[in-house]
């Protein structure tokens, strides 16, 4: 019998919402124990900012230069590399409960396995894996899909509707009869994408996948080794947690966030300082991508919408929260604490109001790319609690988790195992973490590659819509926290600037050509 | 919004070859791996997705001698749409087929084009590498 792996993923969650970050709206006690037990790491980035490119490189162990999810709406293929597959064929029971998004979520012919299970109300399907052999999709035995709230082929809204129809049309709609990601506002203040939801706490999404996780794992035999990815669709927008929930936190009671500039001649003095498509996305002249609504203008962002957004993302990180409770006290129950590791991380961050400026896109700062990362190794596994600050990546997840297993690294993996603490990680050359994004829809073309490394984070820019490539940021993370500075032009920083383009330049990973097509919006 | 995406592939056979089958709509079933069927009555054809799915198409243009297939789907989401498969021929044996989607909203112009694209590549196949 080997360790058991219990892989916790949430969706655009901050950094700065979990209590272990300094977070103070929502109160994560059990997530925060697991970080007091284990490892936390305080820079871990996503190598892309948004879900599927992101989530691909998690279960690939590849930049999306590499995979070749290059962006949202591009399917991961079936035959791509996957730690999953690998541990399947190790002896290990596979789950997917929650979000996948590997593959688009509209899919009106049926043409991708994720959406085809849901719709049959199978959970497993054949396929081709990476090495040619035949076994379950993705190497997951069991996968069970959930995403946002009722819409689209999931299993979540076919029990839902099976379950309790009435509920269907209680959450926040979050696509519009264009296809669009919806304006609509609501709540109490008008917020975008906001809505006080009438479902019961038991039906939302976020118990519906805690529930089903707990059913597979008790289903799994005392020695067997298992591998189970929580996925929780939350705290992504729409922000419409259960009603009976709103109490936690009254957005009434709810500061402003520091990376939120009040003055608005200042905050846009900031904006000006940034690559163009910063401003213009923020007045309204250009929507670069498809991950924020489209007919949504940032400048318009009133100080209590944000208050309330806040609030209400902070009772769904609760709520995940004592999810993650209820599986971990069925982990002990079993039997299984001393063996089971626990990984908790998200895909991206959220803006989240930094800059004036909610949703995501590419738009490469802490809010998005800081990431809560937490790694409880199996207590048997000996390994001491500790806190890591050097640069790591979701690109490292699966050397991680095949180290746990007792696999070695594939030559497929492009990241390195998890460093235990900061010695180990200086020991390893682990010194930098890259992100990238690439879009191009309908004729806006947005091409960043990024570095973080001794503290700064460098972004430059290729041709595109709004960019010509000369463009470029630079952020001191020790002295400007908040990355309002942009230093890529100062004239002292000039040397630093060009050291840290070189190792992207020599780090980046080839693009993958010719690029898969984009196949949908998300 | 209206939006438009196009795709295209380069076919090592004759256009006439190309044009029997994409020129044929009660046989695009056989080259559209999104359906399963379809079948035609009077300009009216009918595909059916792999979820069972029945989408109903006017045909708008088939002419043989442009070697243009026109035609417009109909689905309560899409307020308009325009698929047109232009079949070229190069004059050297090979042939063009370029295949647009007008759609509005646009995010559907970006779907059916995605399935156009798969289409095109069945397409190919078939022709190559079962001839």
């Amino acid at each position: 019998m080997g360790r058991k792996i219990l892989f916790i993923t949430t969706d655009q969650q901050r950094y700065d919402t979990l209590g272990c970050n300094g977070g103070v709206y929502s109160r994560t006690p059990v997530v925060d124990a697991l970080a007091a037990q284990g490892v936390r790491y305080e820079r871990a980035h996503p190598q892309s900012v948004v879900c599927m490119p992101s989530r691909s490189t998690m279960i690939t162990g590849q930049y999306p230069s590499t995979h070749g999810v290059w962006m949202n709406g591009v399917p991961l293929p079936s035959d791509a590399p996957s730690i999953v597959e690998e541990l399947k064929r190790s002896g290990y029971s596979t789950a997917l409960i929650g979000k996948a998004h590997f593959e688009p979520y509209l899919d009106p012919f049926g043409a991708y396995p994720e959406g085809r299970m849901a719709m049959a109300g199978e959970f497993s399907v054949e396929d081709r894996w990476h090495d040619g052999t035949m076994g379950p999709h993705r190497g997951f035995d069991h996968m069970q899909t959930a995403s946002h709230g009722a819409m689209g082929p999931i299993h979540y809204a076919q029990w839902l509707l099976a379950n309790h129809p009435e509920a269907m049309a209680m959450y926040y709609p979050a696509i519009d009869s264009a296809l669009e990601v919806s304006a609509a506002t609501g709540g109490d203040t008008n917020a975008v994408q906001t809505h006080n939801n009438p479902i019961p706490r038991d039906w939302y999404h976020t118990d519906w996948v805690a529930d089903q996780t707990i059913d597979w794992l008790s289903a799994r035999g005392s020695d067997e080794d298992w591998f189970c990815w929580m996925s929780f669709p939350d705290p992504h927008h729409p922000w419409d947690p259960p009603q009976s929930e709103l109490g936690r936190v009254d957005w009434h009671d709810i500061d402003l966030p520091e990376g939120y500039i009040e003055d608005a001649a200042r905050r846009e003095a900031v904006l000006s300082a940034k690559p163009r498509h910063w401003m213009d996305w923020y007045e309204g002249r250009l929507v670069s991508n498809f991950e924020a609504p489209f007919d949504w203008v940032p400048a318009t962002l009133q100080a209590d919408q944000l208050r309330e957004v806040t609030a209400k993302n902070a009772v769904e990180v609760e709520l995940i929260d004592e999810a993650i409770g209820r599986v971990m006290a069925t982990i002990e129950a079993n039997g299984w604490g001393d063996d089971v590791d626990v990984i908790f991380t998200t895909d991206h961050g959220e803006l989240g109001g930094d800059f004036g400026l909610m949703f995501k896109g590419p738009y490469h700062v802490d809010g998005l790319m800081r990431l809560p990362l937490i790694w409880r190794p199996a207590p048997s596994a000996g390994i001491d609690p500790a806190v890591v600050s050097r640069p790591v990546g979701l690109v490292d997840l699966a050397p991680t988790m095949a180290g746990i297993a007792g696999l070695a690294p594939t030559e497929w993996m492009e990241g390195k195992a998890l460093p235990v603490n900061d010695a180990d990680a200086d020991a390893r050359g682990i010194e930098r973490v890259l992100t990238e994004w690439d879009s191009e829809l309908f004729g806006v073309g947005v091409h960043l590659r990024t570095i973080c490394r001794d503290g700064f984070v460098c972004t430059v820019y290729a041709k595109g819509t709004s960019h010509n490539g000369t463009e470029g940021e630079l952020y001191d993370l020790v002295a400007d926290p908040l990355q309002q500075v942009n230093l890529f032009d100062d004239p002292a920083r000039v040397s630093l600037r060009d050291d840290l383009i070189n190792d992207l330049r020599r780090s980046q990973p080839e693009q993958t050509m010719p690029l898969f097509e984009v196949v949908a919006p998300v | 919004m209206l939006g438009t995406v196009r795709y295209q592939i380069n076919v090592n056979r004759p256009a006439a070859e190309v044009w029997d089958l994409v020129g044929a709509p009660e046989r695009m079933s056989e080259w559209f791996p999104d359906f399963v069927s379809s079948t035609v009555e009077g300009n009216i054809r009918t595909v059916r997705t792999a979820n069972g799915i029945p989408i109903p198409e006017e045909i708008l243009v088939c002419d043989s001698i442009l070697r243009r297939f026109q035609y417009r789907l109909d689905l309560p989401v899409v307020t308009h749409h325009r698929g047109t498969i232009d079949v070229l021929d190069l004059g050297d044996e090979t042939t063009l087929i370029v295949y647009s989607t007008e759609a509005d909203p646009r995010i559907m112009a970006l779907v059916i084009g995605a399935a156009t694209a798969r289409a095109l590549r069945e397409i190919k196949r078939q022709l190559e590498e079962e001839n």
